[in-house]
């Protein structure tokens, strides 16, 4: 071979194969070696505000302890976090997802043996019973959940009243609520689909009504192989969701838009309500005109008002990496997130709900509807947190731009969703 | 002078023309390879087999297996990720889109550059201002340009916007959102950002064209497309194999624009290769597919850029 052409060959392998490069195995390299004074922690950007606060709270109680955490975007952290795990460099404490269905989620990590077990602690089995499976991981808890989160209707109530609409309660109303709204020159629901995990706020906020309500043992009927997404209720909710953009209920270009121009265009009044998590209360608050009133509420999915429920879940969890340098600075920390004080501090800052109710939180007035589901066990758990794996999820991602765009229908869309369920199950 | 500049001008000087060496230098430089002891390459030679090759052939392993990216376990499993691939609708429409991108990509990218290093070789007085301009892309990161051209073909953007005061509403479309043109709108910011790049690697070529050839092409009454296709092109012969062969690769393995613009979507729409090695180890936690995915890209980009390479060798565009 002509000298150039190897020397090509060799640097578009090597490229090539430098994707290939990041791998790796278990280590217990520096298991329990810490000075028992410096913790270590990482989290998404998401949760920033909230740990300066309770790592500020948690410093002052604890004189000459530092605690040194990093934040990164989702995808970053999923990747970073896993790469440590598995080369024995992660921090002492790392941000988890409840339950499963994500590379970096309770079960995943603890099943991999690189959550420390944390059923010892008083708080363990203080969860309620929605939050508390999603904690476990074959009967062992290897995570805290410190917030409740909930998917819902955030309205921009002063532009609500300008245009004088209401909030809908059934889903005829919803229908007829896009109609005037469309009619005033606002859009009713802005969406932001070109962000992919926002394509599955509608089907979550649809779902604890036509499917987990009707039937709270659907995912276990789906674990048992004795239900399907194609032959469940769910749909209803793809169809819904599609009849929601025939009549009009979303902006023009939702599959142009992203998560940030949706919450902006809610803030500016030209959208009166965006599905979304409760975060993009604060999220809509911090670029609205000052004095304009939110509110989340649930997204109807039937006429019969008493049927609706909320999708409500655990939130930010935290678990104790089972490799910590300082393990027992860790554990400490992590029960002073699950104190009263530390959790209602961590849901006041991050504009949630405490995962264990309690009457010292002062609910903000927008959040006190999902407030009154949780408390009143209508709520149902995010689904993907009991899915087998995350293509599951990803999956729906897809499909729901595809029904979007017209390429599939709400069948199409489920059975491929059907699959990538079974191929992890 | 930035790392790409730096780049660029190395780039640059290799594709331009070599004057044909006489036959006392020729000596001395053989003589003076010739003297260069071996050994002068073991320290790169061990960085690089070390640093770079191991770590590859270890991680190309875990192809072979059923590993997660986390869990201490591991099964070896044959080819059943590479026939998982075959039977993979995913993975196929990525396969196709990775080659349409660089299809389109290597066509559009080097035309236009090659239009542009004719236009700023001729004697306009602003050329060299033209030349900066019209680089400045190539030294903005990838992400960088993906979020920008995000901005600017958003329904609302500055594109729409520019459209409808000239009065061509029509033209107006959701860009990125829309599942028909998102990857060729994709195609259009690398094209973007890179025919400059292009440019600068062919008018180093284009300076090295005698200007007494055409001179003297000009007298025996060759026109202008006669002079470019007789005179000009085969001494642009190695800028346009460098061209090709770097705009291929690129297009093959390009991710950062696709991910940040549209990650894949709407659907599955823009998906590439790269997308979808991305997606499968680290958000779906199906590492060893992930890699055996990476290993047939490498096999595409090994055999595109060499049979490419070969090809051009043979009608002469390498010296």
């Amino acid at each position: 071979m002509h000298k150039k052409s190897l020397l090509a060959l060799s640097v578009a392998v090597a490229a090539a194969l430098g994707l290939t490069a990041c791998s790796g195995g278990s280590s217990n390299a520096g298991a329990g070696a810490g000075d028992g004074k410096t913790l270590t922690l990482a989290a998404t950007t998401n949760e920033k505000p909230a740990l300066d606060a309770v790592v500020a709270k948690f410093k002052e109680q604890n004189p000459g302890v530092d605690v040194k955490y990093t934040t990164s975007a989702l995808d970053q952290y999923q990747t970073t976090t896993r790469t440590q795990l598995s080369s024995g460099t992660a921090p002492d404490v790392v941000f988890v997802w409840p339950g499963d269905g994500n590379p970096m989620a309770t079960r995943v990590v603890g099943k991999a043996g690189f959550l420390e077990d944390l059923s010892s602690q008083s708080w363990a089995n203080s969860f309620p019973a929605g939050i508390k499976p999603v904690t476990q991981y074959n009967g062992k808890t290897y995570s805290a959940s410190v917030t409740f989160s909930g998917i819902g209707a955030v309205y921009n109530m002063t532009a609500m009243t300008q245009a004088g609409l209401t909030p809908p309660t059934t889903w005829s109303g919803l229908l007829q609520f896009c109609s005037a709204a469309k009619a005033k020159g606002k859009t009713a629901f802005e969406l932001g689909a070109q962000t992919n995990w926002v394509t599955q706020l509608i089907p979550y906020a649809l779902t604890p009504t036509l499917v987990y309500g009707p039937n709270p043992n659907f995912p276990q009927d789906m674990t048992d192989k004795k239900a399907t997404f194609s032959d469940s209720k769910w749909t209803d909710a793809l169809n819904k969701y599609v009849e929601m953009q025939k009549a009009g209920c979303f902006q023009a270009n939702p599959l142009g838009t992203d998560y940030n121009a949706s919450l902006a265009a809610v803030a500016k009044g030209d959208a009166l309500s965006v599905v979304q998590v409760n975060s993009a209360v604060a999220a809509i608050s911090t670029q609205a005109p000052k004095g304009t009133e939110l509110n989340m509420l649930p997204v109807p999915a039937s006429d019969n008002v008493a049927d609706t429920r909320m999708a409500g879940a655990a939130g930010s969890t935290y678990g104790v990496n089972a490799h910590a340098k300082n393990k027992d600075l860790a554990i400490k920390f992590v029960n002073f997130l699950e104190s009263p004080e530390g959790m209602n501090l961590y849901a006041q800052t991050n504009k949630a709900l405490p995962a264990v109710p309690n009457d010292a939180f002062k609910v903000d007035p927008a959040l006190s509807t999902l407030q009154r589901y949780q408390k009143g066990g209508k709520t149902d758990a995010f689904m993907d947190q009991n899915w087998p794996n995350a293509r599951v999820q990803q999956t729906l991602f897809q499909v729901v731009q595809d029904l979007l765009a017209g390429k599939t229908d709400a069948n199409g869309a489920l059975k491929q969703m059907d699959s990538a369920y079974t191929s992890g199950s | 002078m930035s790392s790409a500049e730096r780049q660029s001008v190395a780039v640059a000087e290799a594709a331009a023309p070599v004057p044909p060496l006489d036959r006392r230098t020729r000596k001395f430089t053989a003589r003076r390879i010739g003297t260069v002891p071996w050994w002068f390459v073991v320290p790169a030679l061990v960085f690089f087999l070390f640093v770079v090759l191991w770590p590859s052939v270890q991680g190309a392993a875990y192809a072979f297996t059923n590993w997660d990216g986390l869990s201490a376990t591991k099964d070896f499993v044959g080819l059943a990720q590479f026939e998982r691939l075959l039977k993979d609708p995913g993975g196929v429409g990525a396969v196709v889109h990775t080659l349409l991108i660089a299809f389109a990509i290597t066509v559009v990218q080097n035309l236009i550059g090659l239009l542009l290093a004719l236009g700023v070789h001729s004697k306009i007085k602003s050329r060299n201002i033209l030349r900066v301009a019209l680089f400045t892309p190539a030294v903005i990161t990838p992400v960088a340009t993906g979020y920008l051209w995000k901005y600017l073909m958003t329904p609302d953007g500055a594109i729409n916007q520019i459209l409808g005061f000239f009065g061509l509403g029509a033209l107006q479309h959701d860009w990125l959102g829309d599942a028909d043109i998102a990857l060729w709108s994709i195609v259009a910011t690398v094209v973007w950002q890179f025919a400059g790049y292009s440019m600068v690697i062919f008018l180093a070529g284009l300076q090295g064209v005698p200007e007494d050839v055409l001179e003297a092409s000009r007298i025996d009454g060759a026109g202008p497309f006669r002079r470019f296709w007789y005179v000009v092109r085969p001494e642009l012969a190695p800028a346009i194999t460098i061209n090709l062969m770097l705009s291929i690769i690129g297009g093959l393995k390009l991710f950062d624009q696709v991910w940040v613009m549209t990650s894949g979507g709407p659907g599955t729409s823009t998906d590439t290769m790269s997308t979808l090695i991305y997606k499968n180890a680290f958000q779906f936690g199906d590492f060893s597919y992930g890699i055996a995915m990476a290993l047939v890209l490498t096999a595409f980009v090994a055999i595109l850029s060499t049979a490419q390479y070969k090809l051009l060798g043979k009608q002469g565009g390498t010296k």
